[in-house]
């Protein structure tokens, strides 16, 4: 049946599978414009009903954009995105922010994009050049308060100087590299980069360009490549919109190391620069540590015994990976979708948070008709490819590197040695203080601004409202009058979580306070962070001289765990109230109801500074 | 498509880009008789003939097509061109 026909009958999960079958198979932009085009056929309200992110993206172009927004549009359906793209004028990206452009201002876009390049250069100064792009920045963001994608800028593909470019500081390559170098280094936290530079490099300046096509068009990339560039860029926005996967789940034999350890011993499999086959595991071992080192999670699921899993990360010392910079280790003979989902418990993230590697294709199969939230990466036969279809994929984009993404894998084991603990001791309260814990609460501040951003687009099961903000968002909240927020940092004994958990609340009128957002963390859920939190808001309402705390709870496919938060904190119910979800209340006035609230047990005591 | 006749394959591209499997266009049709023919459409099926018959068509010749027939002329010159 075609596309139209399942549209007709209001087939929409079909008709949806359908134009996402094509988006992963068919690199032909004819086909994914056509894919564009459908898109908006499907109902709003089907796409929201089935989790997906609406967005507004204004697209400021240097270039004739059509093509790249069609597509790019159904890249970010594969990240759960359905985007509304308004396109300024070709040639205007900058007269639409610097004229405050009406259209663009009533559009209240949640992103700029940028799409420019070495065209609209002026090979003069670099400083000039430097000012002016900075000066669009401050321009846009305080015009629309949104964060901004951006083009690098391409080196020329052809040289007047010929090699001589590389050391003659006037010549356009070098004016490159420079605007690019510079502009990287003074770009805040709201403006990001769409590496088209690289991507020029990566496939080839020369068949990147398709100078015909640009003196034709104004289309900036070849159209054989218009589908990586809109890969690309539709990864940038995701990953500002808070849509990354947070781990990666491994297969060991013969994706690891070659051979089977359990066939050809530990001293038979192939790893290492000895052969050709353990070169190139080793290459992939490298890789997925460079991500495990910037806070990517890992996870083994292996069928194999686990004992005998485990002896090559400690028999051999040629292995890059090693037992510590594995978070859950899983190591038996029951089905792999079985192990994922215990996976995804034991480290408490979702499964639409990992990606699945594995170099048995039935495996893949298995998993992908099993669990479909899970990403699974489709590993060519060779070796040798591994590292480039890991990488190529985007799975892992982001905005921003924090000190906590830097700690991740101690925090996240640490989980699995308080697991431990908690059996030897029995009596969940003696558990508790067993784990000294130590927590400050703090309002939000500049320091911790892409932090507390990346916990607000990326926690989703302790969360009260899931409103998404993106870093512009939150720094206007900061210092704020109108308003009561609040991060918490936690620590025990067993390692430093970070900043776990934040809050804002909004004053009203009537001197009450409206929770905005209330999230945390789910690798520190029940220890009674939640309520050393709310003491902390409590008191600062108090301070304020309100009267009373408002609370909504809006009900998504993964945040149940609160459903009950407000009670447990000392919140009554609203009856009959209109709208998403349930309200409460919480009086500030009432002695009784502050009494509960600071007379329970807590087991983590106040730390003064907050560190980082 | 070794068996498809050069218009059958052009028709094939005019298909996938109108979105519409089942079009059918003959020499005399225009941007007139197709009304998402637009400048847009205009370059898929430019681009969209180059990778059906692997030919290259000039900025020139691309802006000189203006109906299907001479679309299917243009890549059988090109075609003749190629493989003398």
């Amino acid at each position: 049946m075609g596309f139209k026909e399942l549209i007709r009958e209001a087939r929409y999960t079909d008709a949806l599978q359908m134009l996402l079958e094509i988006v992963k198979h068919s690199e032909d932009p004819n086909d994914l414009i056509a894919v564009s085009r459908n898109i908006s056929k499907i109902p709003g309200s089907f796409y929201r009903e089935q989790g997906f992110l609406p967005k507004k993206i204004a697209v400021l172009a240097g270039y004739s954009c059509d093509f790249i927004t069609a597509v790019t549009r159904t890249y970010l359906l594969q990240h759960k995105i359905i985007a509304d793209f308004h396109q300024t004028e070709y040639g205007l990206y900058e007269q639409a922010i610097h004229s405050r452009d009406k259209q663009l201002v009533s559009f209240a876009p949640d992103l700029c994009y940028f799409c420019v390049g070495s065209d609209q250069l002026g090979f003069l100064d670099v400083s000039d050049e430097i000012a002016r792009w900075r000066a669009l920045w401050q321009s846009t963001s305080a015009l629309l308060s949104c964060d901004i994608v951006m083009n690098s800028f391409e080196e020329p593909l052809h040289r007047v100087f010929g090699n001589f470019e590389c050391k003659w500081q006037p010549s356009a390559s070098h004016f490159v590299r420079s605007v690019n170098a510079q502009l990287a280094q003074l770009a805040p936290g709201s403006v990001h980069f769409n590496d088209v530079n690289f991507l020029a490099g990566y496939h080839g300046r020369k068949n990147w360009r398709d100078e015909r096509l640009y003196d034709m068009a104004k289309v900036p990339v070849s159209y054989d490549y218009l589908s990586a560039y809109a890969r690309n860029l539709a990864a940038v926005c995701a990953s500002a919109f808070g849509r990354s996967k947070k781990c990666l789940v491994l297969d060991l034999d013969n994706t690891l190391w070659g051979g089977v350890v359990a066939d050809d011993g530990v001293g038979g499999i192939q790893i290492g620069n000895d052969s050709a086959g353990g070169e190139a595991y080793l290459r992939f071992q490298s890789y997925v540590r460079g991500l495990k080192d910037r806070g990517v999670i890992l996870a083994v699921c292996s069928k194999n015994a686990e004992g005998l899993a485990r002896e090559p990360f400690t028999a051999r010392a040629e292995m890059v990976l090693k037992l510590e910079d594995i978070s859950c280790f899983v190591a038996n003979w029951r089905p792999k979708p079985e192990n994922l989902v215990a996976i995804s418990q034991q480290l408490e993230i979702g499964l639409d948070s990992m990606v699945f590697v594995d170099d048995n294709p039935m495996e893949r199969d298995y998993v992908r008709q099993s669990l479909p939230q899970i990403e699974v990466v489709e590993l060519g036969e060779d070796p040798s490819t591994y590292t480039a279809t890991l990488s190529r994929a985007h799975y892992f984009e982001t905005v921003a590197v924090t000190g906590d993404d830097l700690k991740r894998t101690e925090q996240y084991r640490g989980n699995s040695l308080r697991h431990e603990l908690l059996t030897t001791v029995g009596n969940y309260e003696d558990f508790l203080k067993s784990l000294e814990m130590k927590a400050c609460v703090r309002p939000f501040d500049l320091a911790n601004l892409s932090r507390i951003t990346q916990l607000i687009n990326k926690t989703n099961q302790f969360n009260v409202t899931t409103k998404r903000r993106t870093e512009s968002d939150v720094s206007r909240i900061v210092g704020n009058d109108g308003f009561i927020t609040a991060f918490a940092r936690l620590s025990d004994r067993f390692g430093d979580h970070g900043l776990v958990s934040a809050f804002i609340g909004e004053i009203s009128s009537g001197r009450e306070l409206r929770v905005d957002t209330w999230l945390m963390s789910c690798r520190v859920l029940k220890r009674g962070l939640e309520l050393f939190l709310f003491q902390e808001i409590v008191r600062q309402a108090i301070k304020r001289q309100l009267v009373c705390i408002r609370g909504q709870y809006i009900p998504t496919a993964k945040n149940q765990l609160v459903e009950m938060l407000f009670e447990e904190m000392g919140f009554s119910r609203d009856s009959d109230t209109p709208g998403d979800g349930t309200f409460w209340h919480y009086d500030l006035t009432d002695q009784t109801t502050l009494h509960t609230t600071f007379h329970q047990t807590l087991c983590i005591e106040r730390m003064e500074q907050a560190e980082g | 498509m070794s068996g498809a006749s050069l218009e059958e394959r052009a028709q094939s591209v005019f298909r996938r880009v109108f979105d519409d499997a089942t079009l059918t266009i003959g020499r005399a049709t225009t941007a007139y008789d197709l009304e998402d023919w637009d400048s847009l459409a205009h370059l898929q099926l430019i681009l969209g003939m180059e990778k059906e018959f692997q030919v290259k068509i000039t900025a020139k010749e691309a802006l000189g097509v203006r109906n299907v027939g001479e679309f299917v002329d243009l890549i059988a010159t090109k075609l003749k061109g190629a493989a003398s």
